[in-house]
């Protein structure tokens, strides 16, 4: 084993979290919205917003090297291809 | 302080682990979208997650937040050499992480008092199911981190407090997409 010391970046954590937490109360207040579809389409952009601020910052993504963030993208692509093939087993297989 | 071999440009541990989170992503992922698609089926499902606490669920999800804060803090702290500090802060996201459980048992407890259980119908399946999951998620970080704490009061695996970081923030994050999902999308 190699010892070396590595200078990691670290942002201001606690504003950071600051944000989370704005980001948290707005989406509750989001639930709140009279229509539905749009209530539905709030709350999940908060907490893709909140989400991605926790990779970027606190997993430290957005200092890694290029390889690992597109290592993190085929990750979330694989999510997105799995809700895809899904889709016919659940909605018109299951659902019914 | 980092004590890794490279062979791509990170520390192989820190490869490793983010191909562990990986695997963690799908499994999680699964159920979501699962759970989502399953929901979008029978909008009568709001129903029944009307019966979730969502105080409790806001509560918890601001717990975890702050557990990230420590647990992040604790890694910064390593990199200052303040060993102690570090630690400290990792116990505090212990506390925080038994905070969480503990509060999530109540919230079993009251959801079975009122006669939800995993076999109530599909939708507390799901529920007990990802959440049950999350929390055995949880359980297991807090051992970890409890063993990496003791080590790095004594100034050893001190590379350890960013793998465990990385797995606890992905805690975090499941949390933070099953909040809407169980609790405020009623």
């Amino acid at each position: 084993m190699e010892d070396k010391d590595v200078a990691h970046h670290h942002p201001n954590y606690i504003k950071i979290w600051a944000i989370l937490f704005v980001l948290l109360l707005l989406g509750m207040g989001a639930g709140m919205v009279g229509n539905p579809t749009l209530a539905t389409i709030l709350v999940f952009s908060v907490a893709f917003i909140k989400a991605g601020i926790v990779v970027s910052n606190y997993m430290h993504l957005k200092f890694e090297p290029k390889f690992l963030k597109i290592f993190a993208a085929v990750g979330a692509l694989c999510i997105l291809i799995l809700l895809i093939g899904l889709i016919p087993d659940i909605v018109y297989v299951y659902g019914d | 302080m980092n004590t890794q071999t490279e062979n791509m440009g990170i520390p192989n541990g820190k490869f490793g682990t983010w191909v562990f989170l990986g695997g963690e992503l799908l499994i999680f992922g699964g159920l979501i979208v699962s759970y989502i698609l399953f929901r979008l089926h029978h909008p009568d499902w709001h129903e029944h997650a009307a019966h979730t606490i969502s105080y409790i669920g806001l509560f918890n999800t601001l717990v975890l937040l702050t557990s990230s804060l420590t647990m992040v803090l604790a890694f910064k702290s390593v990199d200052e050499k303040d060993y102690i500090k570090a630690s400290n802060q990792m116990f505090m996201t212990i506390g925080l992480g038994l905070l969480f459980l503990c509060v999530k048992a109540y919230e079993y407890n009251h959801e079975f008092h009122m006669g939800f259980t995993p076999v109530t119908n599909l939708f507390w399946s799901f529920y007990f199911l990802m959440t049950g999951l999350h929390a055995f998620h949880i359980l297991a970080g807090l051992v970890v981190i409890f063993a990496f704490a003791l080590r790095v009061r004594k100034g050893k695996s001190l590379a350890s407090v960013e793998y465990v970081g990385l797995y606890w923030h992905l805690v975090d994050i499941i949390w933070i997409f099953l909040f809407p999902l169980v609790y405020i999308a009623s």
